[in-house]
């Protein structure tokens, strides 16, 4: 009985060495990407359909050091939280190595975007 | 900068070998061992203003390295000639890896919490040079799970530090390079037990499943929570066996390492440690363990108390503030759906299963059943007190928080299947 199971659990990972191995391969060779170095860069924006230049703009008015506060209509639920949610995500990313301030009163530089889209 | 990026791996793997030798474990867990020992120490000095670049990684490397040729085995290894199975299995293994080498050299890093929460982290401990509070403990950025630790950014700081800056491409070799150590920790930490008509199979079907190289794609830190899970589980059911404190001491790293990937981490680790109590009964040893596993994540869990950031998690105060009793059942059948899914995981659970009931009767037995039903239930959980809605929480993170149970129980199969051989004319 103990070495039918052993020989079964050999046969299983056959089998699933077989059918996995084949997406697995098939999946790699689909999932190259072929971006410039530009398009990798914003690729997460251009995914969560945020504007790049927006940010660009933004990250051109701060200087090192300064503390910047985005602020931004919630709109729509996304996900667990909202568009606004997303926008403040992004901007952490992009505008490193500047600092997101704690609150509004504490920023250098406040960004007000009139909606979340 | 590839090559940078390798020679940094290189010298987590020389990291590695002094961890292995002095815990008497095989060389081929020395790769995980090393990225750990890299992630640990990383992460802590980010914490205290240190920044971990070539210099202290060539450091660490050395000291090593030198401990490991002061630890001399008392047995040299010996080189076994490879059978006709380890040479098709290392062919396939290099086949795949060359096949996804390009893929995750080109891949944007656009899956949200890759660049939201982990590429966030990973990109401001490189340019910043450590956790700053004024980020990593920032109202600013309190959406983006600054609970978690710190691990996985910390060893793609490490990587992008050593590539010149953080590429948001090029790090995600470094997710394959953490899946290239796991597998080897997990044929290595398995080959002295089991017979390679058994290994192979399993170890091809575990690193060929869509589920594991799809994941690991993403940059998400699940798949290398898996592995570092792996690794200690099979150094657990080692110790199972030889009952030698160097073993749980690998063990005890490489779940402590696991914890301090994801919170969730602690789900795995405290199962695994119920499993141990429940299939060998020594609990001195364990709990000088769970005192040493204490210790490794004392100083982030400090960090996170004086600088008052908010925990979200399960492990938080609403630990056992149960929101719905009631789901339970659909959640813990939603999780097992995930871990069951053909597309992603073929078969590796019911492999398990089939191999579980082989060994039946032995204290290893006893053990993996324990730690896949305790962290099962443990994951169950997370969705009862969740204050998420629980069925769009569970599809949103299911398909990942499954990952080491799977892994995990995918690891422990052929040692089980082993076991079960083992015992015949025994039972």
């Amino acid at each position: 009985m103990r070495i039918a199971l052993a020989r079964l659990s050999t046969a299983g990972a056959l089998v699933a060495l077989a059918v996995g191995g084949w997406h697995t391969w098939s999946d790699l060779g689909s999932a190259h990407a072929h971006l410039s170095a530009t398009q990798a860069a914003n690729a997460a924006a251009t995914r969560e359909h945020l504007s790049v230049a927006l940010f660009d703009s933004l990250r051109a008015r701060l200087t090192p050091g300064q503390r910047w506060w985005l602020g931004v209509p919630a709109g729509a639920p996304e996900g667990f939280g909202t568009r606004g949610n997303v926008y403040r995500a992004y901007a952490v990313f992009s505008l490193l190595p500047s600092l997101p301030a704690s609150s509004e009163a504490d920023a250098d530089v406040v960004f007000s975007l009139g909606a979340a889209q | 900068m590839i090559a940078r990026l390798l020679l940094a791996n290189a010298l987590e793997l020389g990291v590695g070998l002094g961890v292995v030798a002095l815990c008497r474990m095989p060389i081929g867990a020395a790769y995980v061992a090393g990225i750990v020992v890299t992630g640990i120490v990383s992460a802590h000095l980010a914490l205290v203003h240190v920044t971990f670049g070539w210099a202290a990684l060539t450091v660490l490397a050395a000291i090593s390295l030198g401990v490991a040729v002061w630890v001399r085995r008392p047995t040299p290894p010996r080189w076994r000639t490879p059978g006709l199975l380890g040479v098709a299995g290392v062919a396939a293994l290099c086949a795949l890896l060359a096949r996804a080498w390009p893929t995750f050299a080109s891949k944007p890093l656009d899956d949200y919490d890759a660049w939201a929460m982990w590429g966030m982290k990973a990109k401001a401990l490189t340019e910043l040079g450590w956790a700053d509070p004024g980020l990593f403990a920032s109202n600013g950025a309190a959406e983006l799970h600054l609970d978690y630790p710190l691990l996985v950014p910390s060893l793609e700081a490490v990587a992008a530090r050593a590539m010149g800056g953080f590429d948001p491409r090029l790090i995600h070799l470094q997710f394959l390079l953490i899946g290239v150590a796991g597998i080897a920790a997990i044929h290595g930490l398995l080959r002295e037990r089991v017979p390679g008509w058994l290994l192979w199979p399993c170890v091809l079907a575990l690193a060929t499943a869509p589920g594991f190289s799809s994941q690991l794609l993403t940059a998400y830190a699940d798949v290398p929570l898996a592995l570092f899970c792996a690794a200690g589980l099979l150094a657990a059911a080692r110790w199972i066996d030889d009952g030698a404190p160097r073993t749980l001491a690998f063990a005890t790293l490489c779940l402590a390492g696991a914890s301090l990937t994801k919170n969730e981490g602690v789900i795995f680790a405290a199962a695994a440690y119920l499993a141990l109590l429940l299939a060998t009964r020594r609990w001195r040893p364990l709990l000088l363990s769970g005192l040493a596993f204490e210790a490794a994540l004392a100083p982030w869990q400090v960090w996170l108390r004086v600088h008052h950031v908010h925990s979200d998690t399960l492990l938080g105060a609403q630990m056992f503030s149960v929101h719905r009793p009631g789901i339970a059942p659909l959640a813990l059948r939603g999780l097992l759906d995930y871990a069951l899914a053909f597309s992603a995981w073929p078969l590796l659970l019911l492999l398990f299963l089939v191999a579980a009931v082989g060994a039946v009767g032995s204290r290893l037995a006893v053990f993996a059943w324990a730690w896949a039903c305790i962290s099962l239930l443990g994951l169950t959980w997370i969705y009862v007190v969740a204050k998420h809605e629980w069925s769009s929480y569970l599809a949103f993170s299911g398909d990942r928080v499954i990952d080491a149970v799977v892994v995990g129980a995918a690891a422990l199969t052929p040692l089980l299947a082993a076991e079960g051989v083992s015992r015949i004319g025994r039972s």
